[in-house]
Parts: C-alpha cells; structure tokens; sequence
C-alpha cells in the first residue's frame, strides 16, 4: 500500500511539475472594438475630409478669398477651361474638379475625380452640390467604390459648411450632416459581408489650425455595424469632444 | 520551471543508482567463481564467470514529459496566441473576448516493449500532449471558444541497453512513427539519449532526449517474463 502511495504521489508530483505555462494570452480589453470600429469610420470620414479640403480650396480661389497663412498646405491649382487639377505634395494625391463654369454660391454642381498615383487614370468619386447665395456651404455625395480597386466600399453624404476665423487662423469645417456607410464584400457573390451605418447625430467639426493640418475636433457620430455572414451586430455611440474620444 | 524537474530526475537517479550498489551484492545474478586444484607439478586455477540467464521479458510502462521543442512547435510554445486586425470581421467578433493563458499540461506516454535480448528490446509508444486555452467573454469570464491544442503520436521504438543489471538499465531508444494533432498526419520520432530503469519487476524510469514525448521523461513501468517456448 504504502509503495502505491508512492507512486501515485510521484506521478502527480511529475504532471504538476511539467506543466507550465506557454503564454500569457491577451489582456482583456473592452475598448478594443471600440477603438476598431471607431476607426473605420474615423477613416472614412478623414479620407473625405481631404477631398472636402481641395473642394473648399477651389472654391476660395475661385471666390478670391486669401488668407494670412498658408491654410491648404502643399496643395496646388491649376486650371483649364473649367477644370481644376489639385495636386497635393504632401500625400501625392491628385484630384481633378470640374466646375462647368458655375460656383459653388451660384448653385454649381461639381464633379470630382482622384487618382491615386500619376500613372492611374481619375475616377469619378462624388459630386458637389453648391447652395445659392451661401459661399462656403455645399453637400457632397462621396463613393469610394471607382477608387478602391479592392471589393471595400464607403458611400457617405454630407453636408458641409466653413469658415475662417483671423483671430486663431483656424478654419474650421463643419460636416452638418454625414450620412453613410462601409461595407466590404469577400467575392463578387455576396452583398457585402458586413455594413458599417454611421450618422451624425452632433456635427462633426475639424480644425484646420496653423498646428495642424486638419484634425477631428468635435462631434459625436452613431455607428451600427452588422455582420451578415457571422451575424453578430454591435452599436456605438462616439462623442468627440476637443480632441477627446468618448464611447457609450 | 524545468530546473525542478531535472532536480527531480537527478535526485531519482541518484537514490536508484545508490540503491543499487548497496544491495548489488545480493542480488547480482552472475558471478566469478574461481576453484583451485593442486597437482603434483602444477596449480590449475580455473575461473567461471558464470552470466545470468537471461529470460525474455514484456514490459508496459506510463510515463509524463517535460515540455520539448517538438512538442512545443505542436501544442503552440513558439507562437503567440493574439487578436489581429487581419480579419476585421473576426476581430470585431472577438473584441469581447480575451484570451487566457496557454498553459502546456504534459505529454504522457504509455508504451510496451519485448526484451528480446539483453542488449535489444523493441515495441511501440503512444504519446499525447496538451496544451490549454480558452477565449473567454471580458464581461462575464464564460468560455466561449475552446482553443486547446493535442497531439497523438504512435510511434514504433526500439531500445538498445548499454548497461545491464538486474535492477539497473541504462540504455537509448529510437521511436519512428505518426504524429496527429487532429487537422494533419506528419510523420516524426522521438529519441532517448540516455535512459535510465531502477527496479525489478515494478520500475520507475527516467530519460533525456528530444521529441514527442518531451525533453525529460519520467515514470513507472511493470517487467514481467515472456512464457518460453519450449
């Protein structure tokens, strides 16, 4: 008996003595999907932020106005015949604007193309859309889809108004309404194998300081993301209040 | 964590190899037997060593291993378990999940081998390994998804003795065989450097060596005759 004892006491002496642990796994993180869905709607919104910042450059150039400081960067115009190349240094991205001789103020309605490198063609990736009498206010309807070549796809509509404050140097640009969605699809057969619904329930408003170049100030911004295929759905309430991000 | 366990095996060697000079004298099973025979012109000494009778033996025995490199490639040491953003939909999915340790529970083996001749035995090993983890929901600890890995392997061996006694062995092996951790068949093998039994009948063991059954073995095994044919 007692040489049982033994070895049953050696043998479980053994298991416990091998065991060990491999690896510490990850850390529980709550904020974690936050931080993931906030951030493709955060994308979409920025990459739609820098066309709207070509747009409003053209049409204060086209309306005169100047500032004390370089507002737009390495951003340049060029002309012809009521088509406008926008070339940014910076991220060598390339827009094309075609205005068909009517301003923004005037109600224009306006065409905007990108491409990527200068070697790719420009694609048509939205329209804007001028208010009579109102010089720096306009809606834009944005699709992604001639742009990206993979299946991802943001569709947003906004409507956008800004101003240039001397005192601070600050322009700031307020998108009233955004109204959109990402999707982004595996193959050509399905739908879409989840949607991201996002809507602007404050507006949401970037500044274009003399310290940056344009950055999120505030807003806050309701997403819906729905998975069709692993149907599983989550919703997000974002406030961005100075620079500070608060998820409920 | 391995320093105790080398510690152990030591200590075990040590007490089984100790033991056996202590008691060597009894219980050795050949011996010098040296006669002497006077003549009138000559003394004829005549020495016998007489070799104990060797009788064909089965053994089982049930062993559990250290962690080794090969086994750690299987039950998921080199790799780290993480939640990346290369599937965004699985990563969403996820977020509210985290995932535990990975903790290596053993590799546990269990084997038969024929003593064939004193320096030759041969049979086969079954080994299995594991290692443990879960995802877990941030919210209220309950697993959602199992993430456990095993390995199965069933491997021919065959062991050479280099050192004999009745209560001691020392020897080395070589395994060759199947190894499954459940999605694919690879084929691989196991080797023991250096083994060593202590024991008659019932016998503990320990070895060093490489591959599915682990770095450091250890464990118990049962020898009992083979019926001779006669």
């Amino acid at each position: 008996m007692k040489k049982w004892i033994s070895i049953f006491t050696i043998a479980v002496m053994a298991a416990c003595g091998v065991s060990c642990q491999l690896n510490g796994g990850t850390d529980p993180n709550p904020e974690r999907a936050n931080n993931l869905l906030w951030g493709r709607v955060y994308d979409a919104i920025t990459y739609q932020y820098q066309i709207v910042m070509a747009i409003e450059q053209l049409n204060d150039t086209i309306r005169g106005v100047t500032y004390n400081r370089d507002v737009y960067g390495h951003c340049h115009i060029s002309s012809d015949e009521g088509t406008y190349n926008i070339d940014y240094e910076y991220n060598n991205k390339h827009y094309r604007i075609e205005t068909f001789g009517k301003s923004l103020d005037e109600g224009g309605k306006w065409r905007v193309y990108i491409k990527n490198n200068p070697y790719a063609d420009f694609v048509w990736i939205g329209t804007v859309q001028g208010i009579v009498g109102e010089p720096a206010k306009f809606s834009f309807n944005y699709d992604s889809s001639a742009y990206y070549s993979t299946k991802y796809r943001d569709i947003i509509l906004s409507e956008i108004e800004y101003h240039y404050d001397p005192e601070t140097e600050i322009i700031t640009t307020k998108f009233n309404r955004i109204d959109g969605y990402s999707a982004d699809k595996s193959s050509e057969l399905v739908v879409a194998d989840y949607l991201i619904e996002f809507e602007a329930r404050e507006p949401v408003v970037f500044h274009n300081a003399p310290s940056n170049s344009g950055r999120l100030h505030s807003g806050k911004v309701v997403i819906l993301y729905g998975d069709t295929i692993l149907d599983y759905q989550r919703e997000l309430t974002v406030t961005i209040d100075n620079n500070r991000i608060i998820y409920q | 964590m391995k320093r105790p366990i080398f510690l152990l095996i030591a200590i075990l060697a040590t007490v089984s190899v100790s033991a056996q000079e202590i008691k060597t004298n009894t219980s050795i099973k050949y011996s010098k037997e040296k006669s002497i025979v006077q003549t009138d012109t000559a003394t004829i000494i005549t020495t016998v060593k007489t070799r104990p009778l060797f009788s064909p033996k089965h053994d089982i025995r049930a062993g559990v291993g250290s962690l080794g490199l090969v086994t750690g490639l299987f039950l998921g040491s080199v790799t780290y378990d993480h939640d990346s953003d290369s599937n965004f939909r699985e990563d969403m999915k996820n977020s509210n999940t985290y995932i535990s340790p990975r903790n290596f529970v053993g590799n546990y083996s269990l084997s038969y081998t024929y003593h064939d001749r004193h320096w030759l035995q041969y049979g086969g090993t079954l080994a299995f390994g594991a290692s443990t983890c879960r995802r877990r929901d941030i919210d209220s600890g309950k697993s959602v998804e199992n993430l456990d890995y095993y390995i199965f392997s069933a491997m021919p061996s065959v062991r050479f003795v280099w050192f004999y006694r009745d209560k001691v062995q020392l020897y080395s092996s070589i395994s060759v065989g199947v190894v499954t951790d459940f999605y694919d068949l690879y084929v691989w093998g196991d080797v023991a450097l250096i083994g060593c039994t202590f024991g008659r009948k019932l016998f503990g063991f320990v070895e060093l060596g490489g591959g599915m059954t682990g770095v450091a073995r250890m464990g118990i095994g049962y020898r009992f005759d083979a019926k001779i044919k006669k």
